[in-house]
């Protein structure tokens, strides 16, 4: 590079000169060298200067381009000094094309704007934020649900478990996350708060299944020039288009799409890309403030649109050259290195660094944090919890109980069992009793256990022990169900039966020996079932034909006296409550072709397993009766609906109380706190968000802790005794304040253990 | 090498297939076949997606393909056995219609090349299965009709695992003439993206 703005040996007239960044040339490619390409077809004669930040990036080597202006790291660069020099590049007639989006972002806050600058204006890259809801709603597209990250663990939980676990955490600019699991969650959201310095601008998105297919744009102060269509046809392992096939944009969506640039007075490229499904929908993901890196893709098939801009920017006519086919491919290609411009050689990268060196060469992550607004955005409320949490924590004379010490929230769980009885009750109808099992070991509590029994719900136990204890407890047969693998273990001379009976194993059933029961015959026996493409160590395999027709002569054996049930129980929180209502209907027409089959009526059916609280109540019990009318309409003989819940029930029943050991940070901000419980007391505080109160001794009264930067850590020595990440503590936190751990009533309580203490 | 078969041995393919029926699952009556049966729509139920119109791909990633001895009744289906094109498409179609899609089998001539064709020739004789179904680079196919309420119909391919494009560009496995089966249908044609395909009789494909 020669003076600013006269590249040396360049005759071209300035308004041939253009400047293109983001050269980026690997898997994830940045724009720039099919821009480059794409105007090379149409300029033969062009002076083209690549721009970028790091020599490592390897469109630097692209023969088409003239010149290199290689940038310091966006770190070290003064901005003030690097916009005068784009300025004077600009003022010399040469064009811009940006292919970064957050050099985008910059250039439209540093120029305002510059004729020669090919970028939107500020407020219309605003608007087009990702998520792009806007534009979504201009283009009649769909707009996957989303959801920031800024919002309490609670409701990101929450919104997981509505969308199937079948969701993308995804950054402000770039990369997205597979999230599949809550520990899968935590680990991608510390990978991109890393990676761009904060929460803000990160956020999840539901999975939306179809066909990729993308728009690209060219536009000058609003004025859209072009549009192309493309639709991938083959992906790399990232989701990038390798093969694409190009036809004109459907006139509906060109013509929405003129509209909405003339709003935005856009300049330059831009990329829409969306999926269709399978009900020809198509659903909004992204607007990309610059060409796609499949660019040249559209040019080698007749719709050079970097021409199209670069013609309408300078008012020189463009070579139009002749389509070559109407899809393409890219292929990979080994070029010489630019004289001048040798690799650097690997970095080493740090013993803990998984980070793959050179994962954004081009710098964004560093522009990210200088782009930061100075004020932070405010924070998002705590999460909402349940007046009567708060009422029985109200009544706990706090310096009356050591810690940590489990507090039994009565109102609350009086609240639970009342309501799953209420909902059952109204779900029954005259020829379809719909019950309610307590699942025991979700929390054996004898407090638990008598609400249970008041309420008229059957008891599940999965031993002989739990059995035994569910009828010593009260509990009659009749509303007593076995389950599980070990339901006969201990084994002794006679076995205590329920009146229900589920198998898991055909051997299992055709074992069944009804003359060894110390307690009466059990009135309904059948399988547990385990639906195909259901992860599950549990229940029947049906998916093997051969296991099917084993399982209905094991039922067309049942003496004629008892009556056949069928079960399935899988985790709705794990797999999330819409691929649970697809698990029950599957499971309804397996109970069909074994009723027929088996040439045995099934009589009862029960579902169940692992529903989150709030789930229960805003999902399985507003549906509990129409799941009844499924029920029936599938199995007409069926006379006895089963809801089994164990979380669902006792999760908000139980908080731990703990004490602050030790405060650390400024006097500004609390950084974290360890506190006298641990995981030995939360076991399962990894496997989904806990609502986290602490207790203002001046006040009174308990307050929550809303989402912040602050952590707390166990007492234990052990690395993973973390129990809270992005959590805001307040400053008036001191050793001996109390905090409250909601949402511990189930397998935190059962599977609670002893650990450092002697 | 070029993939593309001429019109007159296309026009000769339509003609050489013309009686042939599409393939359909026989039932024996007895219990083994309504076993398979009923295992096949209950897996269906677990497996399928989120709409009735959601392909079932399942079946071919559960099924290989290759030859298959025809008739082909329900209690001969074994999860992981090789099934042919036809039983494929016939599958499909009875998964869709349980479903309460309907649906309609459709045949096909597709055009590959010669020594593809060599390859599926020896395999097909060394299963002692008649390869009456590939003539030089052009093969007789069989895949499914979803009709949707237009009246257009979408064809499903079960042994690719894809909707057939109506708007394919000619070339190595291109679709070269399809034929949408009569049984049950009252109209006298359906839409294929912009083309009308008359029912029942063949449609060479111009591309």
């Amino acid at each position: 590079m020669g003076e600013i703005g006269h590249p040396r040996g360049s005759t071209a007239p300035p308004e041939h000169r253009i400047y293109l960044s983001g050269l980026w040339s690997g898997s994830s490619p940045s724009p720039g060298v099919g821009t480059a390409r794409s105007i090379r077809l149409a300029y033969p004669n062009a002076w083209l200067v690549g721009v970028d930040y790091s020599n490592q990036v390897s469109g630097l080597h692209w023969p088409d381009f003239d010149d290199i202006w290689l940038q310091r790291p966006w770190d070290e660069l003064n901005l003030d000094e690097y916009r005068d020099q784009i300025r004077h590049v600009l003022d010399s007639g040469a064009l811009w094309i940006s292919g970064l989006d957050l050099e985008t972002v910059w250039l439209a806050r540093a120029f305002r704007s510059h004729p020669n600058l090919l970028v939107s204006p500020g407020e219309a890259l605003a608007r087009l934020r990702k998520p792009p809801h806007e534009a979504a709603q201009r283009l009649r597209f769909e707009s996957p649900p989303s959801i920031p990250l800024t919002e309490p663990e609670w409701a990101l939980h929450a919104f997981c478990r509505r969308n199937g676990w079948q969701v993308w955490l995804k950054g402000p600019y770039y990369e997205a996350r597979r999230v599949d699991g809550w520990s899968s969650f935590k680990s991608a959201r510390h990978e991109l708060s890393q990676t761009w310095s904060d929460l803000a601008g990160l956020y999840l998105e539901a999975h939306v299944s179809g066909h990729e297919e993308s728009v690209a744009l060219c536009s000058i102060r609003g004025d859209m020039l072009a549009s192309v269509h493309m639709s991938k046809r083959v992906l790399t392992p990232e989701g990038k288009t390798w093969t694409g096939r190009i036809r004109p944009t459907a006139q509906a969506l060109d013509d929405a799409l003129r509209a909405l640039v003339r709003d935005l007075r856009w300049t330059g490229g831009a990329e829409i890309e969306f999926v269709r499904d399978g009900e020809d929908r198509m659903w909004l993901l992204e607007w990309n403030p610059r060409f796609p890196a499949w660019i040249h893709g559209a040019s080698v098939c007749g719709a050079n649109l970097p021409a199209r801009l670069v013609e309408a920017a300078s008012g020189v006519p463009a070579v139009v050259g002749r389509p070559a086919a109407a899809e393409f491919t890219r292929v990979v290609l080994e070029i010489p290195t630019r004289s001048g411009y040798p690799s650097a050689p690997l970095g080493t990268a740090t013993p803990a660094a998984f980070v793959p060196h050179g994962k954004h060469p081009s710098g964004m992550p560093l522009l990210a944090r200088r782009l930061r607004p100075e004020r932070e955005p405010p924070a998002a409320p705590p999460a909402e919890l349940p007046a009567s949490i708060l009422e029985d924590l109200g009544r706990i004379d706090v310096g009356a109980h050591e810690s940590p010490s489990w507090l039994f929230l009565e109102e609350t769980a009086a609240a639970q069992f009342a309501y799953a009885a209420e909902v059952a009750r109204t779900a029954s109808r005259p020829n379809l009793k719909v019950g309610i099992a307590y699942s025991i070991k979700t929390n054996p509590d004898r407090r638990v256990l008598a609400l249970a029994r008041r309420h008229g719900m059957a008891a599940e136990a999965i031993s002989q022990l739990e059995a035994s204890r569910a009828l010593a407890d009260g509990f009659r047969q009749e509303a007593l169900i076995l389950n599980g693998p070990g339901k006969w273990w201990p084994q002794g001379d006679a076995r205590v039966w329920g009146g229900f009976v589920f198998c898991d194993s055909v051997r299992e059933m055709n074992a069944l020996d009804f003359s060894a029961c110390l307690n009466g015959l059990p009135s309904v026996v059948g399988p547990r079932l385990r639906p195909p493409n259901v992860a599950s160590r549990f229940g029947i395999d049906v998916s093997d034909q051969s296991v099917l027709g084993q399982l209905a002569g094991a039922i067309r054996a049942l003496p004629p006296h008892i009556r056949v049930g069928i079960q399935f129980h899988i985790a709705s929180s794990a797999i999330g409550t819409d691929r649970w209502w697809r698990v029950f209907a599957g499971t309804l027409e397996w109970a069909r072709a074994l009723q027929h089959l088996g040439s045995r009526d099934v009589d009862c059916l029960d579902i169940g397993g692992g529903w989150f609280p709030d789930d229960l109540r805003s999902v399985l019990g507003p549906a509990l009766e129409s799941v009844g009318q499924r029920a029936t309409q599938a199995l007409p003989h069926l006379r006895t609906l089963t809801v089994e819940i164990g979380k669902g029930l006792v999760q908000p029943c139980f908080a731990l109380l703990v004490r602050v050991l030790e405060v650390r940070g400024s006097d500004q901000e609390v950084d974290e706190i360890t506190v006298d419980g641990s995981i030995a007391e939360l076991p399962e505080f990894d496997s989904y968000p806990h609502r986290i109160l602490w207790f203002d001794e001046a006040a009174g009264r308990w307050l929550p802790a809303g989402a912040g930067r602050a952590r707390i850590l166990g007492r234990l020595c052990m690395e993973d005794d973390i129990l809270a990440t992005h959590v805001r503590l307040p400053k008036g936190l001191r050793p001996g304040t109390a905090l409250v751990v909601c949402d511990a009533g189930a397998y935190d309580r059962s599977m609670a253990y002893e650990f450092g203490r002697g | 090498m070029s993939s593309v078969a001429d019109s007159p041995s296309i026009l000769s393919a339509v003609a050489a297939w013309s009686a042939v029926a599409p393939s359909r699952i026989s039932h024996h009556g007895h219990d083994q076949c309504e076993l398979t049966r009923l295992w096949f729509m209950a897996i269906d139920a677990s497996l399928s997606g989120v709409y009735p119109t959601d392909p079932p791909t399942w079946i071919r990633e559960s099924f290989d393909w290759g030859p298959r001895r025809w008739p082909l009744h329900w209690c001969e289906i074994r999860r992981r056995d090789s099934l042919d094109c036809g039983a494929l498409a016939a599958l499909s179609c009875e998964v869709f219609r349980a479903r309460g899609q309907r649906c309609v089998p459709v045949q096909l001539i597709q055009s590959f090349s010669e020594h593809d064709a060599a390859h599926w020739r020896r395999r097909w004789q060394g299963a002692k299965l008649p390869t009456n179904w590939i003539r030089g680079p052009l093969v007789y196919h069989e895949a499914c009709g979803v009709l949707t309420e237009d009246p257009a119909i979408r064809i499903w391919d079960s042994t690719d695992n894809v909707w057939i494009e109506p708007d394919q560009m000619p070339g190595y496995a291109a679709t070269v003439a399809i034929r949408v089966s009569q049984a049950g249908m009252e109209r006298m044609s359906v839409a294929f993206g912009r083309r009308l395909l008359p029912i029942g009789t063949w449609t060479v494909l111009e591309h």
